[in-house]
C-alpha cells in the first residue's frame, strides 16, 4: 500500500512540474492561436543553460530559472514579428501553419544542443536535489518537490494575470472576438504579441523545472512535448485551471503507471491516453 | 500535363533507366536510389497532404508497415520483396482504411499529430512483439550476386515505383477527385455544402497515398537488408519525406519533385562535408523558410513564369 501512497504523491509533485511546462502551451494555443511545438524545445534549451550555469558557475537552478524567464520573454518578442507573425496573418488555419513553423523550430533546436553539448545525458545536481523532504509522512526528494512548486506558482501566476489584470482581460478579449476587442480600442495584433511572449517566457521556467526532475538528452524535448500536449488536450486550450488538473491527474497516471506496470508501458499509456482523447475530444475534454 | 512535359519526362525516365549501363560508381548508384525513394515518398504524401492540405507528420507508419509485410513474406514464404512489395502496399493501404475513417475527420493539427501518434503507437507495438523481431528487428538474407547488380536492380525498383507514384499523383490533380480535394483545402465547409462528400474523398486520398508509401517501404526494408522499429518507423523519414513536398511545393505534381532532388542533394552534400547534425539543422531551416512561400519551389517558378509572360493588352484577365 505504501508504494502506491508514494507514487500518488510523487505523480501530484511530477504533475505540477509538468503543468508549469504545460500553461505556456495551453496559453499560446488558446490566446494566440499559436500551436507551438517548439515549447518544450525551447524549455530544453533553458534546462541545459540551467545545468551549464550550475556547472560551470556555480549558479543555482531557481536563480537561474529567474533570470532564464524574462530573457525567454524577449527572445518571444523576437520571434513573433520575425516568423509568427508571417506565419498566422492570412492565413485558413493559424494552429496548423504554426504547427509547421514550430516542428521546424524545434528540429533545429534538437540538433544545436546536440551540437552544442553532445547527445550524452545530463543531470542538474546540486547539494539538496536528492535530500529528502517530509510531505505528510511520505518522503519525496528536495529537487521534485522544488520542481513542483515552481511550476504551482508559474500556474497561479499566469491565472491571476489573466483574470485579475486589465492586460489579462485584454489578451482574453482578444482571443473571445478579436474585431469587438479592436472596436473597443485593444491593440489586437499587440496582446498576441504579448501572450506569446508570456508563454514563450513561462517555457523557460517549466523546462528548468522538469530538468531538475529528469535527466535529459536533446532529443527529450519530444517526450515532455508529447506529456504536455496530453495534458493541453485534456484540460483545454487557454483554460488555465483546467491545465492545473488535467497535469495533476496525468501526472497521476504516470506515477501509478511508472510504479506498478513495467517501463515499456508508460509510453503505450501516454501515446495510447493522447492519441484516444484527441479522437474523441480533440477540443478538450471539459467543452 | 501538356504534350511537351510528357515527352520530356519520357525522356528523363529513359536515360536514369539506361544510366546503370554506364558502370556508374556504386555510390552514386545508392544515393540516386534513395532519391527516387524520396521523390516517391514526397509525392505520395502530397496526394493527401498537399491536394487536401491535410498535412500528415507520421506517414512513415504505412512505410513501416509495407517494410514489415515484405520482410514477412520473405522470411515465412521465401517471396521476395522484389515481387512482393505491391502486396507491401496493399498491406499499408488496408491499415489506413482500418484507421482512416476517425483520423480523416479530425482537422488542422490534430490530424496531424494523431497520425505523428499512429506512427509511435505501431513502432511500440512491433517493438514488444517478439514474433516481428522486436527492439532488435529482422535480418533478410539477400539471394549471392555482385554488388554492382544488387545495386542495379534496387536502382530500377526505385525508379520504377517513383515514376508509378509521380503518374498517380499527376493522375489525381486532374481528376474529379482532385478536383475534390483541392475543395477541401481551400474550404472544407464550403466544399461540404457544395455536396462534396469530404470524408470519404479524404479517405480514398488517405488509402491510396498510404499505399504508395507502403509499397515503397517494401522496396527500402530488403535494399537495407534489415528491418527494425528504429530504421523503418524512423520519424526522421517522416519530417523529411513531407519537408521535401512541402519544400518543393505540394500544389502540383512537380513541387515534390524538386523538393526531393534539391533536399537530397543538399543533405548529402551537408552530410559528408559538415556532419549530420548541420544537415539535420537546414533541413529544420528549410521547414522554418516554407512559412515565407507557402506554395513552396513551384510557385516561385510559376510565379516568374507568369510575371515574365508578356502583358495582356486585351480587356480579359491574362490566361495562366
Amino acid at each position: 500500500m505504501n508504494i502506491v501512497w508514494t507514487s500518488l504523491i510523487s505523480g501530484l509533485l511530477l504533475g505540477c512540474a509538468y503543468a508549469g511546462a504545460a500553461v505556456g502551451l495551453s496559453l499560446a494555443m488558446g490566446m494566440a492561436r499559436v500551436f507551438n511545438l517548439a515549447h518544450t524545445a525551447l524549455g530544453l534549451v533553458c534546462g541545459y543553460l540551467a545545468y551549464f550555469l550550475l556547472t560551470t558557475r556555480g549558479i543555482d537552478p531557481l536563480v537561474a530559472a529567474g533570470l532564464l524567464a524574462p530573457l525567454m520573454f524577449l527572445v518571444g518578442l523576437a520571434l513573433w514579428p520575425t516568423l509568427f507573425r508571417p506565419t498566422v496573418r492570412g492565413v485558413a488555419d493559424p494552429a496548423l501553419s504554426t504547427s509547421i513553423l514550430t516542428l521546424g523550430l524545434a528540429i533545429v533546436i534538437e540538433n544545436l544542443l546536440s551540437k552544442v553539448w553532445t547527445p550524452n545525458p545530463r543531470v542538474i545536481s546540486t547539494a539538496y536535489s536528492n535530500q529528502a523532504v517530509n510531505l505528510l509522512g511520505l518522503t519525496a526528494p528536495a529537487g521534485v518537490v522544488i520542481a513542483a512548486g515552481l511550476g504551482l506558482v508559474l500556474v497561479l501566476g499566469i491565472y491571476w494575470f489573466l483574470n485579475r489584470t486589465f492586460l489579462g482581460l485584454a489578451v482574453q478579449a482578444v482571443a473571445q472576438n478579436p474585431d469587438g476587442a479592436r472596436l473597443v480600442g485593444i491593440r489586437a495584433e499587440l496582446m498576441s504579441m504579448l501572450v506569446f511572449a508570456l508563454s514563450v517566457g513561462t517555457a523557460a521556467v517549466g523546462g528548468v523545472g522538469l530538468a531538475m526532475i529528469y535527466s535529459f538528452g536533446p532529443a527529450s524535448y519530444f517526450d515532455w512535448l508529447l506529456t504536455v500536449l496530453l495534458i493541453v488536450v485534456v484540460g483545454g486550450a487557454g483554460a488555465i485551471l483546467g491545465t492545473l488538473a488535467a497535469a495533476l491527474t496525468v501526472g497521476i497516471v504516470l506515477g501509478l503507471g511508472g510504479a506498478l506496470l513495467p517501463q515499456a508501458w508508460n509510453s503505450l499509456i501516454l501515446f495510447g491516453m493522447l492519441f484516444i482523447i484527441l479522437l474523441l475530444r480533440p477540443y478538450g475534454l471539459f467543452r | 500535363m501538356g504534350r511537351r512535359a510528357a515527352l520530356l519526362s519520357l525522356l528523363v525516365a529513359v536515360l536514369l533507366a539506361a544510366f546503370p549501363y554506364s558502370a556508374p560508381p556504386l555510390y552514386a548508384l545508392s544515393f540516386l536510389t534513395v532519391m527516387f525513394m524520396y521523390i516517391a515518398l514526397a509525392e505520395s504524401w502530397t496526394i493527401l497532404g498537399g491536394y487536401a492540405g491535410y498535412v500528415s507528420f507520421g506517414h512513415v507508419a504505412f512505410f513501416g508497415v509495407g517494410a514489415y509485410t515484405t520482410a514477412l513474406l520473405l522470411l515465412h514464404l521465401g517471396l521476395s520483396p522484389l515481387i512482393t512489395f505491391p502486396v507491401g502496399g496493399l498491406t499499408a493501404a488496408a491499415f489506413a482504411a482500418l484507421v482512416g475513417y476517425p483520423v480523416v475527420r479530425l482537422q488542422g493539427p490534430f490530424f496531424s499529430i494523431v497520425t505523428l501518434l499512429i506512427a509511435l503507437l505501431v513502432g511500440l507495438v512491433v517493438k514488444n512483439t517478439p514474433a516481428l523481431g522486436g527492439t532488435t528487428g529482422l535480418w533478410l538474407p539477400f539471394p549471392d550476386m555482385p554488388i554492382e547488380l544488387n545495386r542495379t536492380i534496387f536502382y530500377w525498383l526505385m525508379l520504377l515505383v517513383a515514376a508509378v507514384t509521380i503518374g498517380a499523383a499527376a493522375w489525381v490533380e486532374n481528376s474529379k477527385l482532385g478536383l475534390g480535394l483541392m475543395a477541401i483545402r481551400q474550404n472544407e465547409a464550403v466544399a461540404e455544402a457544395a455536396g462534396i462528400n469530404t470524408v470519404r474523398l479524404k479517405l480514398i486520398a488517405l488509402i491510396l497515398s498510404a499505399g504508395l508509401t507502403g509499397m515503397v517501404g517494401g522496396i527500402y526494408g530488403y535494399l537495407r537488408s534489415y528491418v527494425s522499429p528504429e530504421i523503418v518507423f524512423d520519424l526522421n523519414i517522416a519530417v523529411t519525406l513531407f519537408l521535401m513536398a512541402l519544400f518543393g511545393g505540394c500544389r502540383r505534381w512537380p513541387g515534390p519533385v524538386l523538393g526531393a532532388v534539391i533536399l537530397s542533394v543538399l543533405g548529402e552534400f551537408l552530410t559528408l562535408n559538415i556532419g549530420e547534425e548541420i544537415a539535420r539543422i537546414a533541413y529544420g531551416l528549410c521547414l522554418v523558410l516554407v512559412v515565407f512561400f507557402p506554395d513552396g519551389l513551384i510557385g516561385l517558378v510559376d510565379k516568374v513564369r507568369i510575371s515574365r509572360k508578356p502583358a495582356y493588352k486585351g480587356g480579359h484577365a491574362a490566361e495562366r
